[in-house]
């Protein structure tokens, strides 16, 4: 178990590091720095235009920029936003804004396993009956749909249709209105969770019903349990190795998806922070912010193998004698 | 003679699948007294699981249980209700499967699993269950049986989970204990260990047994008496010496020749050339017919009724007990 763990931490590590220098390269090759942006492509002055340069790192060569950003990065230093926030230390920000996608990934990952849990069980127990072919249909559905348009739909539906305040976007602190809070968040959670409810109550449906046909089902029915018993302990429970994983997986995705909805929506979350740095030619501030955004991707993953771990005692205990 | 506990009479269980209507147990009639052990023995695809789950009545789509009436000490389960069932499923009558690795729950203990059967069943404390499900590991002969009560089943050896399966299905002292080929996943002398131990509760408990197999071999040492099953149907019941020293039907006789020399390893049966019919479509006459090295125009067209050639014995055949070519 502990030997496990250590190897997927080394990945994930490893992994960063790939990642850190394929970021870094990228933005280097992209034309137009920040240079540009903070003095304008017409004005033409090379004098201080190598002053900026100079004073920004940026006519050191490659590898000892790519070694200065690694460097602050282990002291847990993201860099200064050079461009949109001038001067600002990126990890504050970051930090800010991360703070927002947080919030809109847990509250649609919660909806999208409220609603998965219930539609998949059911749909596996009822299978090929009329509860499964809704489900199907609706998932279907879900999973076709693009994100934007749902998106734009919801809006005009509830913000231009209905005019409701908390149907057009924007973000409210929950310290100062929970309500509005939550309202505000409620229809981007739910465009970005369509996907997941689907996928996830799909797998669990596949799961469960392979479950049902194992063996120790029968043996729990052979020994006389009542059904909630074998339901729960031999079907739901060892169904649901497989599916965390899936849950994983979205919680992970949930953070991508943020970026168009983020906008859509008017939240000011990392994805929202990401394009407006691509926008302004932040380099310092976009470029961690996707390592952050990497580096959370491969946590969630992590705890997904801990959880994994500890729900199957064949992996935590290792196979055979 | 002993008091009958079970007493099948003319059991049918049909699957009523796509392709069209499975007759897994087409009519069939077998009893078996108190203590003792009855061997069921037929090519794979002969009905003796159906058989088993229907005595169970576990029997689930597109399965049904359609006629005929299956007397547990005098009781038809086939007039209980699910509720009943439950109370009977694990306390008087169980069953252990073939593959024990994944027989058991892979994320529970081998404790947990004992103990859950017992609080269904019994009533006992937390502490005294526990006590218990030890009790029956010592019992079934696992070594270490307080640390090995809270091992996961993969932690075992194939022998010592089947054991672990065993002392689940007699934690509550069953009157009834069907083994559904309990030993096919094992070598010769873990094999020989098993029935070891199940003789042994056998005789403890006074535990009628309902040993399903297709090795005649197993029956010889273990059972009481055998029952022979071809194509859904019974063909051949003997006790178990008179079986040997004089099988009647030439089915019998095929698997009694498919035993291999003492020293020798498992029995196959693949000696009998052909196969066994499609239960959806059976061939007219005879089930047996088409690869009966004794079948003629009779064979082919009528079907032989099951007949009492002597005492303790049924038969269903044309020629029984003629050797022929
Ligand atoms: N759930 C099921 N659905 C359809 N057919 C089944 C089902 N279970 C068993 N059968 C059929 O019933 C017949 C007898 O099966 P079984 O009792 O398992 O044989 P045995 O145990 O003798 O090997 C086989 O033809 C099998 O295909
Ligand atoms: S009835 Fe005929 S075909 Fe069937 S087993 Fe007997 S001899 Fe063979
Ligand atoms: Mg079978």
């Amino acid at each position: 178990m502990r030997a496990y763990l250590a190897k997927r931490f080394l990945f994930g590590v490893l992994t960063l590091l790939v990642t850190s220098l394929l970021i870094f390269s990228l933005l280097r090759v992209v034309p137009g720095g920040p240079v540009d942006a903070l003095i304008g492509e017409e004005w033409d002055d090379p004098e201080l235009r190598a002053q900026l340069r100079r004073d920004l790192g940026l006519d050191l060569p490659f590898h000892r920029q790519y070694a200065r950003w690694l460097g602050g990065l282990f002291r847990g230093d993201l860099g200064v936003s050079l461009v949109l926030y001038r001067g600002e230390p990126v990890g504050g920000i970051i930090l800010e804004r991360f703070g927002v996608t947080a919030q809109l990934a847990f509250i649609s990952l919660t909806i999208a396993l409220l609603v998965a849990f219930p539609a998949g069980i059911a749909a596996a127990l009822w299978k090929e009956r009329l509860p499964d072919h809704v489900f199907r249909i609706v998932a279907l559905g879900g999973i076709s749909t693009p994100n934007f348009f749902l998106g734009i739909a919801l809006i005009v539906m509830f913000g231009v249709g209905l005019r409701l305040k908390w149907g057009v976007g924007g973000y409210v602190p929950f310290g100062e209105d929970p309500w509005g809070w939550f309202l505000r968040l409620l229809l981007p959670a739910i465009v970005l969770g369509t996907d997941h409810a689907a996928t996830i109550s799909r797998m669990l449906r596949a799961s469960i019903l392979e479950a049902l046909g194992r063996n120790h089902v029968l043996t729990a029915k052979a020994m006389g349990l009542p059904r909630k018993e074998f339901l729960i302990q031999d079907v739901l429970r060892t169904a649901m190795v497989p599916v965390v994983t899936v849950i994983g997986n979205s919680a992970g995705a949930l953070l991508d998806g943020a970026v168009i909805t983020e906008i859509l929506f008017r939240l000011p979350g990392l994805g929202s922070l990401l394009v407006q740095g691509v926008y302004a030619r932040d380099l310092p501030l976009v470029q961690s912010v996707v390592i952050v955004a990497v580096g959370i991707r491969i946590a969630v993953n992590l705890i997904v193998d801990l959880s994994y771990a500890l729900m199957d005692p064949r992996i935590r205990y290792g196979r055979g004698q | 003679m002993t008091e009958v506990l079970l007493r099948i009479e003319d059991l049918v269980t049909r699957f009523y699948t796509e392709l069209g209507v499975v007759k897994a147990v087409d009519g069939n009639s077998l009893h078996l007294g108190e203590g003792e052990s009855l061997g069921v023995v037929g090519e794979s695809g002969s009905g003796k699981t159906v058989t088993a789950l229907s005595v169970m009545r576990l029997i689930e789509n597109p399965g049904r249980i359609e006629g005929g009436r299956i007397l547990f000490r005098g009781e038809d389960l086939l007039q209980k209700s699910e509720r009943q069932m439950q109370r009977i499923r694990g306390k008087d009558i169980t069953m252990v499967f073939q593959d024990s690795l994944s027989s058991l729950n892979p994320t529970l203990t081998i404790g947990e699993q004992i103990t859950r059967v017992l609080r269904f069943h019994l009533r006992l404390s937390r502490r005294e269950r526990w006590r218990r499900a030890v009790e029956l590991l010592r019992q079934v002969g696992i070594p270490e049986p307080e640390q090995r009560v809270k091992h996961y089943p993969h932690q075992f050896s194939g022998g010592m989970r089947q054991r672990a399966l065993i002392a689940m299905a007699i934690s509550c002292s069953p009157q009834l204990l069907i083994l559904d080929e309990p030993t096919t996943a094992l070598d010769v002398t873990i094999e020989a260990q098993i029935f070891e131990l199940v003789e042994e509760l056998k005789r403890a408990f006074r535990m009628g047994t309902f040993l399903i197999t297709h090795d005649l071999s197993v029956v010889a040492t273990f059972c009481d008496r055998v029952v022979i099953m071809y194509a859904g149907k019974i063909v051949e019941e003997a006790p178990v010496t008179a079986l040997y020293d004089r099988p009647l039907h030439p089915y019998t006789r095929g698997l009694l020749g498919s035993i291999p020399p003492l020293e020798g390893g498992k029995a196959r049966l693949d000696s009998i050339p052909g196969e066994v019919p499609d239960l959806i479509s059976l061939p007219p006459g005879c089930n047996f017919s088409p690869r009966c090295r004794l079948a003629d125009e009779r064979c082919w067209r009528e079907e032989p009724p099951l007949e009492h050639p002597g005492p303790g014995r049924r038969v269903a055949c044309w020629k029984a007990g003629e050797t022929g070519g």
